[in-house]
């Protein structure tokens, strides 16, 4: 894996795109603003995935179950508390509910965690219905109106941040080499199932908080809005397309596939979904390496390669 | 317990047991044999819902027909998707881990694709059909209709059939040996290319024909029927163990009677949370599944 | 002093047997070969050492502490290490950074007090890996790879260090490098206990070998008088072999 060091002025080009990026609103119209709501969204979930499922190859098709309990807490309690706290209630049930299922699911074969996940989204669809049924009667709920760039755009950097520093720490490094070689990771020290279920919950964390701050940009939310599998799907579909540059693989491939699905929506309205759904199965045959290895070349003033290591 | 509930439960739970078995069984041969887990897998159940109406409807192909006629189609359907899509990946990829990956994201998003199509050709109104009613079956004192024993025990003889075939044709246990060693068998001379493209378009027909089975008494029939199917049936994998064709059967079973006690006893809509809870259960006490070799 | 006491160590895989009733101890600064032909059980007796997975029954001691069935990573912490018979690099990492990742967590706190820690760059040093330390994990030779795969359980600071089949595959001279290495790091104070199928290293090499035959031990004692023991002959050559 290449690791990409940012020399000279490029070494801050994170923070100042990020800074560049909070004057948006005030100079682009509604539309755009909406757009890069949604692209930092992308960018947030693509990363948060790639952190846990990337690194260990534990592969989590259960991010819109997570993204989903975002959503509904924040519609649940959106318009009766302040919404930090909101924010703050997402992560923490996030966080217990992915634990509570990796302590089960992460024993087992990675494919059996695959499997596992890919049904806790609907599973979670179904419960919830039942659920709304009995308590309110009605299929779905309002949602608290308020402005969702600013949660977005502070979320995500504070997500790139921490996962950028944790990367650094045991955590991060054991992870890694569950990913390498997980029954030589056990030999060697690390206790592999808290990592994972460490590492697991915290990358669901960050999607259940990505899930509750963009749930306003819906008035009105059901279960089959919150729970939609593409939240599922998207995120791996990126990290794969983004290719093996580690954080800039899940960033790459969540901009150019979110402004893609942006394209395809406002041009072929009804079949965008097959339109686009075509093109990711066909980048899933032709390109098992992602695009990131092509992009390195072409950005020698900022990014200078490092030797190839960690 | 009243009698009559509890006749309802051991009759219908069977019923819906010997269908559940059906529609797992496809997945768990296409995923024993190639190790390629097809998440479609409800979609292609759907297609065969669909094939199912427009034959009745159209041409007035009565159901139990459509499976001898329509069934092959959906063969060659696996057949092709096995040789343009899969094929290409299984030889491009350089690890199993790798395969893996790609294949379920390549199901994944064919899962979207085929869902929207069926969207944009027939929109998302339920559809159904009405066969002609081949009566009521009456077991002490509750009425069962016909054609629902009819279509669980063509489930079962399916399901025979299949065992039948893996026992003892030469492709069938070709299949079989591929599952337990899939070096080993190419070793003593089997293509296990082919075996693999043969078992996925025979999961792929299997499932077709559950989907026609279904909609012969489903009265929900539109794009996004084959999700809790897809569900079910992985379900059934794991707690089968993979390649168990007996685990396959009993967990049916165990899957069915669970759906149908909570639907009559509890709610409709949490069956789907009860079969998950017991597979949990399930997996805490015996991770590998319970049958697994 | 008795670094590791196994006693009654049975393991079942359904139906087969792999180990039965198998009772050895383990003294401290000795280096024990563990012999016998394919499938008697040597590789699963390493696994239940390590933690792979646990006996069906029977106890195992290591420096008087109780470690039967405790996972493999408190094994390692304890100062258990292992090598693997296919070795297990981390591949996209290089060399360096394969070593530099097991260090960071493979020694309890408590016991890196009292050995100096071991720097990676002299580990790759007295490995030959120093040139290699920019090849990824994917890319290494045969002997390199084995070369790494000590390295690695060495830095975890370990007592009791458990090479299985090292040199399977090694030319002569790499033979004799292994060997050089075995009897240096007993030196630095580390017991080992080593599978091998090469007879005349392990002999040379060994204080004392142990020999396994379907699972069951058949003989325990100094290289020469093992070499003698008809039930060894016999397990390898088979019964004809036996002389009067």
């Amino acid at each position: 894996m290449n690791r990409i060091r940012l020399t000279g002025i490029g070494k801050y080009s994170p923070f100042g795109a990020f800074v560049a990026l909070a004057f948006v609103p005030s100079f682009a119209g509604d539309y755009y603003t909406a757009l890069l709501t949604s692209v930092l969204c992308w960018i947030g979930l693509a990363v948060s995935w790639h952190f846990f499922s990337g690194t260990t190859k534990y592969v989590s098709l259960g991010t819109a179950a997570f993204f989903g309990i975002g959503v509904y807490i924040t519609a649940i309690f959106g318009m009766s508390l302040p919404f930090p706290v909101v924010l703050l209630i997402a992560a923490a049930i996030s966080f217990v509910f992915a634990a509570g299922v990796g302590v089960v699911a992460l024993r087992l074969k990675g494919i059996y965690f695959a499997i596992l996940t890919f049904g806790l989204a609907e599973l979670l669809s179904n419960a919830i219905l039942f659920w709304e049924n009995q308590v309110s009667g009605t299929r779905g709920r309002f949602v608290v109106s308020i402005d969702v760039y600013y949660p977005i755009l502070g979320i995500t950097f504070i997500l790139l941040v921490v996962i950028l520093a944790l990367r650094r720490t045991k955590l991060g490094l054991g992870l890694r080499m569950i990913g390498e070689s997980e029954e030589a990771a056990r030999h060697f020290g690390v206790s592999t199932t808290l990592y994972k279920v460490l590492g697991f919950a915290t990358s669901s964390m960050f999607m259940g908080l990505l899930g509750a701050a963009f749930a306003p940009r819906w008035g009105y939310i059901d279960s089959s809005m919150a729970f939609n599998p593409l939240y599922s799907f998207m995120p791996a579909i990126m990290t794969l397309f983004g290719g093996a540059g580690w954080i800039i693989g899940p960033i790459v491939g969540a901009v150019v596939i979110s402004l893609l699905q942006e394209y395809l929506l406002t041009t072929f309205k009804d079949y965008f979904m097959i339109i686009l759904g075509g093109i990711l199965v066909i980048v899933i045959l032709a390109l098992p390496q992602g695009m990131t290895g092509k992009l390195l070349t072409r950005r020698p003033l900022f990014v200078k390669r490092a030797k190839r290591g960690v | 317990m009243s009698a009559h509930l509890l006749i309802d439960i051991v009759i219908g739970g069977a019923i819906l047991g010997a269908v559940y078995s059906l529609v797992a069984v496809g997945l768990n041969l296409q995923y024993g044999v190639t190790r390629i887990l097809n998440v479609a897998h409800g979609d292609f159940l759907m297609i065969g819902a669909y094939l199912a109406y427009f034959s009745f409807t159209l041409i007035h192909l009565n159901p139990y027909f459509s499976i001898i006629i329509i069934g092959p189609s959906m063969f060659i359907v696996g057949y092709l998707i096995y040789s343009v899509l899969l094929r290409r990946m299984v030889r491009s990829s350089k690890s199993g881990e790798e395969l893996e990956f790609r294949s379920l994201l390549l199901f994944f998003g064919l899962s979207f694709v085929i869902q929207n199509v069926a969207l944009a050709l027939w929109t998302a109104n339920y559809k159904s059909y009405e066969v002609k009613s081949l009566g009521l079956l009456t077991i002490g004192g509750v009425d069962f209709e016909m054609n629902r024993i009819v279509i669980a025990l063509i489930s079962i003889g399916i399901n025979v059939a299949l065992y039948l075939f893996l026992r003892f044709s030469r492709a069938g246990v070709a299949m079989r040996a591929t599952v337990d060693q899939p070096v080993g068998s190419q070793l003593v001379g089997i293509n296990t290319a082919t075996i693999c493209a043969i078992s996925f378009s025979l999961g792929i027909l299997l499932t077709a024909w559950a989907g026609i089975l279904l909609s012969i008494i489903s009265p929900t029939i539109n794009p996004f029927m084959g999700a809790p199917y897809t569900i079910i049936a992985l379900v059934l994998v794991i707690m089968a163990g993979i390649g168990s064709f007996k685990g396959n059967v009993v967990g049916g079973f165990v899957i069915g009677y669970l759906s149908y006690i909570t639907l009559r006893v509890i709610d409709p809509s949490l069956t789907l949370v009860v079969v998950y809870a017991v597979l949990i259960l399930i997996l805490l006490i015996r991770p590998r599944g319970l049958f697994a070799r | 002093m008795e670094l590791l006491e196994a006693r009654g160590i049975t393991k079942r895989f359904g139906g087969l047997v792999a180990l039965q009733d198998v009772d050895f101890d383990i003294l401290e600064g000795e280096i024990v070969g563990l012999l016998g032909p394919n499938g008697a059980g040597k590789t699963t007796l390493f696994n239940v050492i390590a933690g792979t997975f646990p006996p069906t029954s029977g106890t195992i001691k290591f420096a008087g502490k109780q470690i039967t069935g405790l996972k493999p990573h408190k094994i390692c912490r304890l100062g258990i290490a292992r090598t693997f018979q296919i070795p297990k690099p981390f591949p996209t990492m290089d060399v360096y950074h394969n070593i530099l990742a097991v260090s960071a967590f493979g020694c309890d706190k408590n016991r890196r007090d009292h050995h100096e820690r071991r720097q990676v760059g002299e580990v790759m040093e007295q490995f030959g890996l120093a040139e290699k330390k920019n090849a990824l994990g994917s890319e290494l030779a045969v002997f390199e790879l084995r070369m790494l795969e000590i390295a690695r359980a060495l830095v975890t600071q370990p007592r009791l260090l458990l090479l299985d089949e090292v040199m399977a595959g090694l030319n002569p001279k790499e033979t004799r490098e292994i060997s050089h290495i075995v009897r240096r790091l007993r030196q630095e104070g580390i017991t080992i206990l080593m599978i091998e199928h090469n007879m005349r290293a392990t002999m040379g090499v060994s204080d004392r070998v142990m020999v396994l035959d379907q699972g069951m031990k058949i003989a325990d004692g100094k290289p020469e008088e093992v070499c003698k023991d008809c039930r060894v002959v016999e397990a390898y050559l088979g019964e004809p072999y036996v002389a009067g």
